[in-house]
């Protein structure tokens, strides 16, 4: 009877401390003590001088974007663990020293696998002063980092879609209706419905960039998105999804439905991310192999899809494609891989 | 004088308001308050397992017990320009182990009788402690050092208080070890889990 009082309370933490979106199970204590991470090739200088746009995926939802002279770094998750619990496995394909500056950081959300307290003690040492935005309702789970906290005002996603914009360091940004759950303690996320979640349309140069965060689908949402900004490149999260054919969950677009997103947003080019590091439902590349095989069987059923308009920048090696392919708009890029735009 | 249902009212009336300030300085809008905060005295209402010495004369056992954790009042040292530093009861995690000073109150109970010691099986303590982050800004270990007060009473009638120590360890600011060095010969170690949501 009392090993019984003891062994419940103990599961409910357990069972409370989740390092991801998602509930820590038996597979993810086996991979913490026994499992591996693998790293990626790490590129030394991702900072280029010869282009408008440069992507550079580190994992996960972690991006470096590179839009003429301005660098920013999307849900910094560098750390090989999520939460100090679960096991990447692959390590973040960037290293922090190679950049000699940083002008924003942007976290779409609390949850474990994108605010993570030592990448965000990493960049508060290196950049100190970067700055840091984030949408309303994230500021509970932030400590007094020594970074510019910029929080970004949001509305109820069911009535705006778009949240309040602000210039910061020369960037225009917009936090955007992104259908997920704020909070960082699975219960305050799902029980007390804490807010704090967006996505983000980042402007300048001439350039407009849409970060999907992480988000379920809605087709009026994200056509309305596309109606009102122009998206370059679209860096779009899929899965973690079980049944990545079909309907993905009410926190997680499936590869279906991360496809549909894309071509409702009307975006030109699309950057799958969030999947790849941590095995959740499935393995952790399966939403994008699933996304893959979508998109063979999209070509195959209606080769031309219309309304797509001239892109503004191409990825370097397809400039001179003239009538880019699904296919060729929708770039896989591997950990550490860099997309460059010109 | 007022009445026991009287007294009971008043502090429930109280510890609602604090409840509110709590959320207030919670800081978010609370989407589903009822939800919220009916979930969050459930999960206050789960105890820490704890273990007791019980010695007296040339007998010394140990005693397993439960202990509740309460903290009406906490100091944040690490609340971001948009935050409060101060909580009550309802505590961010983030703020508090990330680093923070705190009054504790501390319901207690052992499941058998304090044989050797004759200290009574229910008793409340409180006290001060700071929290210190270690790794993380605290979430995956931080630290914490305190003093406490025993409100006991022996089991043949009268009070029986005395002061102790408490330090403790913590991660993801829900589970932790607590241990305290009590002043008092008969219950000197006591050591115990610590399971605390918000």
């Amino acid at each position: 009877m009392r090993m019984k009082a003891i062994r419940i309370p103990l599961l409910i933490v357990i069972c409370l401390g989740p390092p991801a979106c998602s509930l820590y199970g038996p597979k993810d204590m086996f991979n913490f003590f026994f499992g591996s991470t693998t790293k990626p090739p790490i590129i030394t200088n991702p900072v280029r001088e010869d282009v408008r746009l440069a992507v550079l995926w580190a994992g996960r939802s972690t991006m470096l974007i590179q839009v003429k002279d301005k660098l920013i770094l999307t849900d910094p998750f560098l750390s090989d663990f999520a939460g100090g619990m679960m096991r990447r496995v692959v390590s973040a394909g960037i290293d922090l020293e190679s950049l000699l500056r940083l002008d924003l950081v942007l976290l779409s959300h609390a949850h474990f696998d994108h605010l993570c307290y030592a990448s965000l003690g990493l960049i508060a040492e290196r950049f100190p002063g970067a700055a840091l935005v984030f949408p309303q309702g994230v500021e509970p789970f932030l400590p007094d980092v020594p970074l510019n906290l910029v929080r970004l005002k949001t509305f109820d996603f069911k009535e705006r879609l778009f949240g309040q914009k602000e210039t910061v360091e020369g960037v225009a940004v917009t936090p955007v209706y992104a259908g997920h759950s704020g909070g960082r303690y699975q219960f305050d996320s799902m029980i007390w419905g804490a807010k704090g979640h967006c996505g983000f349309i980042l402007e300048y140069d001439g350039l407009t960039v849409y970060y999907s965060g992480d988000t379920s689908y809605d087709p009026k949402a994200f056509n309305e998105i596309g109606r009102n900004y122009d998206i370059d490149v679209a860096l779009v999260q899929v899965g973690p999804c079980r049944e990545c054919y079909g309907r993905g969950t009410s926190q997680h677009a499936s590869s279906s439905e991360s496809l549909e997103l894309f071509l409702d947003l009307r975006a030109d080019f699309m950057i799958p991310v969030h999947y790849g590091a941590l095995p959740e439902e499935t393995e952790p590349h399966y939403p994008a192999q699933v996304l893959k095989e979508l998109i063979g069987k999209r070509e195959a059923e209606s080769p031309d899809r219309p309304e797509w308009r001239t892109p503004r920048i191409r990825p370097v090696g397809a400039e001179n494609i003239k009538a880019l392919s699904l296919r060729d708009r929708i770039l896989f890029l591997t950990e550490g891989q860099q997309v460059l735009f010109r | 004088m007022s009445s026991p249902r009287n007294q009971a009212a008043k502090i429930s009336i109280l510890a609602l308001a604090l409840v509110w300030l709590s959320a207030l300085s919670f800081g978010q809008e609370v989407e589903r308050p009822f939800l919220k905060y009916m979930s969050w005295a459930l999960f206050q209402a789960i105890p820490s397992p704890v273990v007791y010495e019980d010695s007296g004369g040339s007998e010394c056992t140990v005693r397993a017990g439960l202990r509740w954790q309460i903290i009406p009042v906490n100091y944040s040292f690490s609340a971001n320009r948009f935050m409060s530093k101060v909580q009550f009861f309802i505590i961010n995690p983030v703020r508090r182990f990330a680093g923070s000073m705190e009054l504790f109150l501390q319901p207690e109970v052992v499941l058998t009788e304090f044989d050797h010691s004759r200290l009574q099986r229910f008793w409340v303590s409180a006290g001060f402690r700071v929290i210190i982050p270690v790794v993380n800004y605290g979430e995956l270990l931080s630290g914490s050092l305190g003093v406490k007060a025993n409100f006991h009473g022996a089991q043949q009638g009268g009070a029986e208080n005395f002061l102790g120590l408490e330090a403790g360890l913590y991660l993801y600011g829900m589970l932790g070890i607590q241990a305290n060095l009590n002043f008092h010969g008969g219950n000197r170690f006591s050591l115990g889990f610590y399971l605390k949501y918000y």
